[in-house]
């Protein structure tokens, strides 16, 4: 992943949300140390002040916790929280972005519960 | 510690006050970005810090010093600017040896090896080099003095893509190793925001805004919708700029906080973040009009 | 970081080295200055005609006049150039303020004044072999022909602290030019209009300057007058710069 500096998504929500779908993907484990402020800096030429507050908001939401002046690690609930945060959060802002779009395009309830049915279908063929 | 300082900093220029009073303190160890546009006060504000213009009033301090003509803040503080000049006589490997005498912390081994990086002569004249050329030995110049503050104005003039980012990734990778403060300004904030921590924004000689990088990406946002909904809604908020996109169509930057936003949503308008650049623009030119009222 | 503690002496050190070598020009520009002034000397500086009891005597003076006004006038550009917007800049990539740029450059017009009165005094030499060598004329020389010690060293001093005023004079000039774009042109004008003023009001008057400062046969008191008036104009100088604002 590269950050996006268009996106206007500020960049320590991007960080933070880099290193949950590392979480998820498997690349960090429980009490695994992830990558610090500095590395993170390095990594994605940002500043580290930014890298600093996508590890914090992390350890706020428990999905990292901090050992003094070792680093940060990945907790046990990590997974779910992310899991749980991302159904939430993520899934349903883009449902509610795909019932608009459906809305102005005027497809019917029936032809877009199709539509995910495919879409499903298709990523589990893969 | 506090490494600027400035409490109702004027500077008049030609009867212009170039600076108006500008009050704002900034920490150690940090790379803000000093934004504005051209005339905004960007230079003077860097010149006066290092030491190179006097205020006309108000009060400056950097490292707890007045800086004009101060030997402390000279040997503490590099200006780097595409004015830079060396006498006609020295050639770029003379240059890199004065500034070695000169400046204590200097940091030889980076200064060479960007030197190679970059593919200089130690025998060209600083005069010959073309103005991207300059402004990239001016870099090496401003990088390898580690200086505890470091003053960039415009350091990517005439640069080409490739080198602007070399160099900025180089400043990172400088900083990170070598933590200090560095002021940076840019037209393009958009190439420059990744590496912020912070940034000042500068309008008619005031401070605008001062902001961390993350707080200003959050200060606002934009809605599209249509005229003669979106209209009505706006009336009674403050708005940063407004535009009408084909027909029957505005679009709108308000506050991130405004009332206006949950409404909008509600009536399924599209609602998105505003580039820090853009942001910068709409906030500086909402007194002045855009180049439309020209045309009106 | 801690802040870097400086002390003026040791910038004024490193500022003195960096302008010997930004300014080497200044001492190759001497030497051609030298050698074309000794050129021009080779026909002599005066002459002229006698005749009595039936012996024609013609006779010729040879001096270093013209090298010793040739590199006053160099002194007095060099000078100038020093003060220049563009030069002033060039000494403010690093580390400085006006003072120790002030102070280097008058350490470097000395530097440049006592090299000056070395060459100019070996041209003196250098005419005597020239001539000596050269000139096919039965050659009938005055007891100023050989060069005491003395006479080496007294013109050397001399000769320093003469370069340096010119120094002085420039820097002055070219300073006070600075502070408003219309007195590069003005100054000049005015320093002429008035010594016309005053040689109108006071005949004799430029005669008595230089009497006061050249025909002193005191070295001491030679030395007072010199000094002393060339720190005056530089301080004045140093003032006046002190205030000005660099990297326009």
């Amino acid at each position: 992943m590269v950050i996006d500096p268009n996106s206007g998504k500020p960049i320590y929500i991007q960080i933070a949300e880099w290193i949950e779908t590392e979480i998820l993907n498997g690349n960090f484990e429980t009490d695994d140390k992830v990558y610090s402020q500095y590395q993170l800096a390095e990594m994605f030429t940002i500043n580290p002040a930014t890298a600093a507050k996508g590890l914090n908001v992390l350890t706020e939401e428990n999905i990292l916790y901090g050992k003094r002046g070792l680093g940060k690690f990945v907790t046990k609930e990590a997974k779910k929280i992310i899991t749980n945060k991302r159904k939430n959060g993520k899934l349903k802002a883009l449902l509610e972005e795909v019932a608009l779009e459906a809305e102005r395009l005027d497809v019917s309830d029936e032809e877009l519960f199709d539509m995910l049915r495919k879409a499903i279908a298709k990523r589990e063929g893969e | 510690m506090k490494l600027v300082e400035c409490d109702n900093l004027t500077k008049r220029i030609y009867g212009n006050n170039a600076l108006d009073g500008i009050t704002f303190t900034l920490h150690e160890n940090k790379i803000t970005g000093l934004i504005g546009r051209n005339g905004a006060g960007k230079t003077t504000l860097m010149k006066i810090l290092a030491g190179y213009w006097r205020e006309t009033s108000g009060t400056v301090k950097v490292f707890s010093e007045r800086p004009f003509q101060n030997l402390i803040v000279s040997a503490n503080a590099i200006y780097v600017d595409d004015q830079m000049t060396f006498h006609q006589s020295l050639t770029l490997g003379d240059i890199l040896e004065e500034a070695e005498r000169f400046y204590p912390n200097w940091d030889k081994g980076l200064a060479e090896r960007l030197f190679d990086y970059f593919s200089f002569h130690p025998k060209s004249k600083h005069d010959a080099l073309s103005k991207g050329r300059k402004s990239t030995f001016n870099m090496i110049i401003g990088l390898a003095s580690k200086c505890k503050l470091t003053l960039f104005d415009e350091p990517t003039t005439g640069m080409d893509a490739s080198v602007r980012k070399d160099f900025y990734r180089a400043l990172l990778k400088d900083y990170l190793a070598h933590p200090r403060s560095i002021i940076i300004s840019s037209h393009h904030l958009e190439e420059i925001e990744d590496v912020l921590e912070e940034i000042i924004l500068i309008d008619e000689g005031k401070v605008f805004l001062y902001q961390s990088m993350d707080e200003l990406k959050e200060y606002a946002q934009g809605i599209s919708g249509k005229t003669d909904i979106l209209k009505p809604l706006l009336d009674d908020v403050e708005v940063i700029y407004k535009t009408e996109i084909g027909a029957g169509n505005t679009y709108a930057v308000v506050r991130a906080n405004s009332p206006v936003i949950e409404q909008a949503r509600q009536y399924g308008m599209a609602i998105g973040p505003v580039a820090p650049n853009d942001l910068c623009i709409y906030l500086t030119a909402k007194h002045k009009g855009g180049i439309d009222d020209v045309f009106k | 970081m801690s802040l870097n503690r400086v002390n003026a002496s040791d910038i004024v050190k490193k500022q003195f080295q960096y302008k010997l070598k930004a300014y080497v020009g200044v001492f190759t520009s001497l030497v051609v200055v030298q050698i074309i002034a000794l050129i021009f000397s080779y026909g002599g500086t005066g002459g002229g005609f006698s005749s009595s009891n039936g012996i024609d005597v013609r006779y010729q003076t040879y001096t270093v006049d013209n090298v010793i006004v040739l590199t006053s006038l160099w002194a007095l550009i060099h000078a100038i150039i020093l003060t220049t917007k563009k030069d002033w800049q060039h000494a403010f990539p690093f580390v400085g303020n006006s003072w120790t740029n002030n102070l280097s450059n008058i350490l470097l017009l000395l530097f440049a004044s006592i090299i000056a009165a070395v060459l100019t005094v070996l041209s003196a030499f250098a005419i005597r072999v020239i001539i000596f060598h050269f000139v096919n004329e039965d050659l009938f020389r005055s007891y100023t022909f050989f060069l005491t010690a003395e006479n080496i060293l007294s013109g050397w001093y001399v000769l320093t602290f003469h370069f340096f005023f010119i120094c002085a004079i420039g820097y002055f000039l070219g300073t006070v030019s600075r502070i408003h774009p219309m007195l590069p042109i003005l100054v000049p004008v005015i320093m002429i209009g008035l010594l016309i003023v005053f040689e109108q009001i006071h005949q004799g008057f430029m005669i008595e300057i230089a009497t006061f400062y050249y025909e002193e046969t005191n070295p001491a008191l030679f030395f007072v007058k010199m000094v002393t008036t060339s720190t005056i104009l530089f301080a004045v100088s140093v003032f006046i710069s002190n205030r000005t604002e660099v990297r326009t």
